[in-house]
């Protein structure tokens, strides 16, 4: 009876976050709520419990990189690399879109998706105005820019962040693995680009000359606080280079990272944590429950003998397991919003790991089989590059086209897909090859 | 009191189909610095005030993001001017304004005005603007009130 009642108040979560019917915070709490108030979790085990419990590790990493981040867009940072690109680009618009889609996957990479397309989809759309250019194909490859970007690293995007969470990956495991994958399907994604957008094109010298006359550094509006966000930010990044030899939680470095800059900025901590965006953390939080709810009722250990049937894996290999994941994780992250997709998938191959795999001295050894590796960088890829496959994919894809709407040039949901979803299909192609090729031909 | 007991029967009209240079040119001239837009058969369309004409002069996107101001090519203002000559008033108009009737209250027509932070209201009658109702009238009434007492 309890795993049918976990059963629906999962389905039934998921139903209504696929609907929109209703704000999906809103549904991972009340979905939350009802496991703990059925007593499906307990509250301790929720809050507590590390097989059941909110994964404050992702929420601390979440919070801490988003309040570096808040302070950093104070700067003008952004708008100013955006705008040298182009005069560096000397105004010719098909290198201005390439600069501007290497700066978007750059800072995707380094910060959160949301914030960088946020802060360069207005100048970007100020540049498509002053050369005279529709700003659709600057937009369009943003957003794709935006979510390979975010595969690179562990912070880059939310897949890598719960993933390296729950198995105690490092960030440079996801330098050594999905950053070559990240590195060959931009290089594709570059080519495409040209291929689509590259013949249309072209300005005048005079509008090129419009771009070249823009002073940049009018855009720095506090170069002390600039200095100290990027110090800080440097320090972060070391922090998360070393945090595995070191033995530290990302989110340690995150935190600590977070509170400097919030000293030394002399920035208003009131206004700063007002603007982090708290309806995700808490979709985190109640998502976090809701899964440790049918993982503690059993859900996840039918649904992951279901997927060993499915794909038969084995000690020696998973090859299989590895390209039906990095597929599924594509198409359902395209359609789902992926955060809740992988927090479901996550205990769901660890199920299945402990089920095919030798029992090994600690829980590390089993879900770290090297084995089962293929599997954990096909579930990062797929999810974070499955993002691009539609409008709602993906939060940044959701504003962009919000942003684009407000400006007036509104993109519609056609529009998007008939160059999306080829683009998805070609980033996944390019994993699915880099997966083969990587862990099964050169071992 | 109604707002047919206060309201001025005169409100300044405008075509529809009228464009940029010509409603400029108008708008400065007018009593209440506002303009109804009426469409062929004379219904109301829309609603055109300075604020709407500095608009379209606007982009947008400094709406998102104001810092970019200080990057725009300084002759920005007077090239879109010249661009947005041939707009028409539909384009430029804010729609779907917000109308009284010449049978509601006073103080329903001062609250809309307070309310939404405009100058003046349209009166509709089956959709054909019969007068207008500026903050003037208003302070009008108010003295007009005060006297009396």
């Amino acid at each position: 009876m309890v795993f049918w009642i976990a059963t629906i108040i999962f389905l039934g979560s998921y139903g209504l976050i696929v609907s929109e019917k209703l704000d999906k915070t809103k549904v991972a709490l009340i979905g939350a709520g009802l496991m703990m108030i059925l007593k499906i979790v307990s509250q301790h085990e929720a809050f507590y419990e590390e097989k059941y419990a909110v994964d404050y590790n992702v929420i601390f990493l979440l919070i801490g990189m988003m309040i570096i981040v808040n302070i950093l867009s104070k700067t003008g940072l952004f708008q100013f690399l955006a705008i040298k690109a182009a005069k560096l680009a000397k105004g010719k618009p098909f290198l201005i879109l390439i600069f501007f889609a290497c700066i978007t996957a750059v800072l995707s990479a380094l910060l959160d998706n949301v914030t960088t397309v946020l802060l360069l989809v207005p100048v970007t759309l100020f540049i498509a105005d002053e050369l005279e250019l529709d700003p659709f194909p600057f937009l369009i490859s943003e957003v794709m820019a935006s979510n390979i970007g975010g595969t690179a690293t562990l912070i880059g995007d939310p897949p890598n962040i719960m993933i390296a969470s729950k198995i105690q990956l490092t960030f440079m495991d996801f330098i050594y693995h999905t950053a070559p994958a990240v590195l060959f399907i931009f290089s594709f994604f570059l080519l495409t680009i040209k291929f689509l957008f590259g013949k249309k094109l072209f300005v005048r010298e005079e509008i090129r000359q419009k771009i070249l006359a823009m002073d940049e550094y009018t855009l720095i509006k506090n170069y002390s606080l600039l200095k100290k966000s990027l110090g800080v930010l440097g320090m972060v990044v070391l922090g998360f280079v070393t945090h595995g030899t070191l033995h530290y939680e990302p989110a340690t470095i995150a935190i600590l990272g977070a509170a400097i800059l919030l000293i030394i900025s002399k920035e208003d901590p009131h206004h700063v944590l007002r603007e982090l965006e708290w309806p995700t953390l808490f979709f985190f939080i109640g998502l976090f429950i809701i899964v440790g709810g049918v993982v503690k009722v059993g859900l996840i250990s039918k649904l992951s003998e279901g997927m060993i049937s499915l794909t038969n894996p084995s000690s020696e290999s998973m090859f299989v397991m590895a390209i039906t994941t990095l597929w599924f994780s594509a198409i359902s992250s395209a359609i789902v919003d992926n955060i809740p997709f992988v927090a479901s998938m996550i205990p769901l191959v660890t199920n299945t790991a402990h089920a095919v795999l030798p029992a090994g001295t600690d829980f590390k050894s089993v879900v770290q089989h090297s084995t089962l590796m293929p599997v954990w960088w096909s579930l990062a890829l797929g999810a974070c590059l499955g993002g691009n496959g539609s409008p709602v994919g993906a939060s940044a894809n959701v504003i962009t086209i919000g942003l684009a709407e407000k400006a007036g040039y509104p993109i519609s949901f056609k529009k998007f897909i008939i160059y999306a979803i080829p683009i998805t299909i070609e980033t996944i192609i390019i994993s699915t090859v880099y997966i083969w090729l990587r862990y099964y031909i050169m071992l | 009191m109604k707002v047919k007991d206060i309201m001025d029967t005169s409100p300044d009209l405008i075509r529809t189909s009228d464009t940029f240079g010509h409603l400029v040119k108008i708008l400065d001239r007018v009593k209440y610095h506002v303009l109804y837009v009426v469409d062929g058969e004379d219904k109301l369309a829309g609603v055109l005030t300075e604020a709407d004409i500095i608009k379209v002069l606007i982009p947008k996107y400094l709406t998102i993001d104001e810092s970019l101001i200080s990057v725009m090519d300084k002759n920005y203002f007077e090239k879109k001017c010249r661009e947005s000559k041939d707009l028409t008033a539909t384009e430029i108009m804010t729609k779907q304004p917000i109308t009284v009737y010449e049978d509601d209250t006073v103080i329903k027509a001062a609250a809309l005005i307070f309310v939404n932070r405009i100058h003046s209201l349209p009166v509709v009658r089956d959709s054909n603007v019969v007068g207008i109702v500026p903050r003037q009238i208003l302070l009008k009434h108010i003295t007009k009130v005060l006297a009396e007492n």
